[in-house]
């Protein structure tokens, strides 16, 4: 079986990082979709679409695992462009023939599987938690060898957990941010390449727009590996985009996804109304605690999107959480990471009661004035 | 010129929170839960009203997503199109690009804004399929779009689109046809008034089916549910008891002894 794993990557990033939506299989046993005659175990591939300037950099990393890493160098304004990228990424992944190909589900990984399905004319399962197989399913009919059993994606939806086949030629999830770290799969070989190697091989080509190929080297490390890294030639000139400027950094993250905050204070739909959000967001001053929320508040303009954590925003860790009128759906509850879970909703059957070892049942308008006095004598 | 605003309509969430999936088909329940316009959806009818006197929603849906759209008409909108067919229940995000490529260019434009992530599923996968199959640039992530002024004005045709990237904000002068998709952040909301709703009741509503778009046999989606269900809530928490004076005194302890108010707490890193 393979897996070609396509992720984006700046030096900025963790190289093991870009493993990360192997964690889907990473839980299981063994992964669970087998190739036909396929009893070696897994063969990963890494595709790394990389910032122009920094594909050498790309070059001299090791990727772990990886028995090919295919590198295409991008200019900076192809990363708002899903629909090129997609034209760009679709024959490389053909080219490989992958039985299943795995994208990071945050926006760009999304963006650009929805374009490559588009393209390719396949299913693509989106926030893909985890993947098992059914025997009961078809095999994939893709030009792949089939695989066998059909994988089933595991995807968060309406509230629960649903079981998505996907069909078409190809294999295609984008995978969740907050699972378990990955663990290396084995059965790959490590690629290393020298410092100075001397690139050999033969010419590969892009497709461009229009149809114009591009040349490019596949590079061949020494020192006895198996693993091969392929530089594309990088891609220029954007259609459709007459001039642009950057306007400078997007307002500074109030919340850093790395600290680990005591208590953190969050806010759901359950507020009801802006007044309702504005007494959370008092509670959560007078705590000294960073105000998170759910996706619905950010819809309804109460709060701006950079408060926004779970599947589409961001991700929190801290020792108690204070969920007040959040209903604990994953797409929230996948961005918090607390030790303690204190829940205020007046619904006991809600999920966020699964996640919370205290609860408060009562009408948050009364109890947090009441919460605000406390605390003051508490002092 | 008419900007095209392609619209989800989404069930009513505080409605479908208790049985939201139809287990013997797999498929989001539908009966007696009101569709609604998604609030990403307003905020792309607002950016197109400030750049056309035109706006067309357009949607797939069946036929009670009507609802949702005499919203995007109440809001502003022009004119609206459902495309409703039975051959396109069920459909995943790529049925619904295609259907919705097949409309646009029915439709002749060469703008269509749509709302971003909808609230019930919120992959964001259709702007950008219906951007790729119509071989339009897709743009993600826009606040801003308006129309190029001054020099660049004079070099044709064109819009000033604003783009929050991962590594900064962007400013470009786009020339159409293209996609936009929104972010959260875009235009704040225009609330739903009497006298809008009253005035969408004279605005046009066209139901188009399959046929009307030239779409020939089945419609498979891509993607297909072999199941659902609800992740089972095993509660573990321990409920405060008494009124709400007796809970928040119960908690305000809780809280002061997990989190003391010592100076320098909130901002310092701890180990996990």
């Amino acid at each position: 079986m393979r897996i070609l794993v396509v992720a984006f990557w700046d030096r900025t990033v963790a190289p093991e990082s870009v493993w990360q939506p192997l964690a889907a299989l990473a839980d299981t046993p063994a992964v669970p979709c087998r190739g036909a005659g396929d009893e070696a175990g897994p063969r990963w591939e890494l595709l790394l679409l990389v910032p122009q300037d920094e594909a050498e950099v790309a070059t001299r990393t090791s990727w772990g695992m990886a028995e090919a890493v295919v590198i295409l160098p991008l200019e900076l304004l192809l990363y708002l462009q899903p629909a090129l990228l997609g034209r760009l990424v679709a024959p490389l992944i053909t080219s490989r023939r992958p039985d299943l190909v795995l994208f990071a589900a945050d926006r760009r990984g999304g963006n650009l599987a929805a374009a490559v399905a588009a393209e390719l004319g396949c299913g693509l399962c989106a926030h893909v938690e985890r993947i098992e197989a059914e025997p009961s399913a078809p095999p994939g009919p893709g030009p792949g060898p089939g695989l066998r059993p059909h994988p089933v994606y595991l995807v968060p939806s309406y509230g629960g957990l649903a079981r998505m086949t996907s069909t078409g030629a190809w294999q295609m999830a984008t995978v969740g941010t907050r699972l378990p770290p990955v663990r290396a799969p084995s059965g790959g070989t490590s690629t290393v390449l020298p410092r100075d190697g001397a690139p050999t091989g033969n010419a590969v080509t892009v497709p461009q727009r229009g149809g114009t190929p591009a040349g490019g080297t596949v590079q061949r490390p020494g020192g006895g590996r198996t693993g091969t890294v392929t530089v594309l030639a990088p891609v220029e000139g954007i259609p459709g985009v007459r001039t642009w400027e950057h306007l400078g950094p997007a307002q500074p993250d109030a919340l850093d996804q790395d600290q680990v905050y005591p208590l953190v204070v969050g806010a759901g739909w359950g507020v009801g109304d802006r007044d309702g959000f504005e007494l959370v967001k008092t509670l959560a001053r007078v705590l000294g605690a960073p105000l998170v929320v759910t996706r619905p508040v950010v819809d309804e303009g109460w709060a701006p999107p950079e408060l926004l954590v779970g599947q589409s925003g961001k991700r929190i860790r801290c020792r108690v959480y204070l969920a007040v009128g959040i209903s604990g759906d994953p797409q929230h509850m996948v961005g918090v990471e607390a030790d303690t879970v204190v829940a205020v909703n007046t619904d006991p059957r809600a999920p966020i009661y699964g996640h919370a070892r205290l609860g408060v049942a009562c009408d948050f308008r009364r109890l947090i004035p009441a919460l605000l006095r406390c605390l003051e004598t508490l002092r | 010129m008419t900007v095209v605003v392609c619209v989800k309509p989404v069930p009513e969430p505080q409605a479908w929170r208790a049985e939201p999936v139809d287990p013997s088909r797999g498929t989001p329940r539908r009966e007696g839960i009101p569709l609604v316009l998604s609030p990403g959806d307003r905020r792309a009818i607002e950016l197109a009203l400030g750049l056309s006197a035109g706006v067309l929603c357009l949607a797939m849906g069946p036929p009670e997503a009507e609802a949702a759209l005499r919203q995007g008409l109440a809001v502003g909108a022009t004119r609206a199109v459902l495309v409703s067919d039975r051959r396109f229940a069920g459909a995943d995000t790529l049925l619904t690009a295609r259907v919705l490529a097949l409309a646009v260019g029915r439709l002749g434009a060469g703008l269509v804004l749509c709302g971003g992530e909808s609230p019930d599923s919120g992959t964001g996968s259709v702007p950008v399929q219906l951007g790729t199959l119509l071989g339009w640039p897709v743009f993600t992530a826009m606040y801003g779009i308006g129309p190029v002024q001054g020099e660049g004005a004079r070099a044709g045709s064109g819009y000033v689109l604003e783009c929050r990237m991962e590594s900064g904000l962007l400013r470009m002068v786009v020339e159409p046809p293209l996609v936009g998709a929104l972010h959260a952040s875009a235009t704040p909301l225009r609330s739903l008034s009497p006298a809008g709703i009253v005035k969408a009741r004279g605005r046009p509503l066209e139901v188009w089916d399959a046929a009307t778009l030239g779409w020939e046999g089945p419609a498979q989606p891509y993607t297909s549910m072999l199941g659902w269900e609800r992740t089972p809530v095993v509660s573990q928490a321990e409920m405060l008891p008494g009124d709400w004076e007796e809970a928040a005194r119960l908690l305000a302890g809780f809280l002061r002894q997990a989190v003391p108010p010592a100076r320098g707490d909130g901002g310092e890193a701890r180990g996990a």
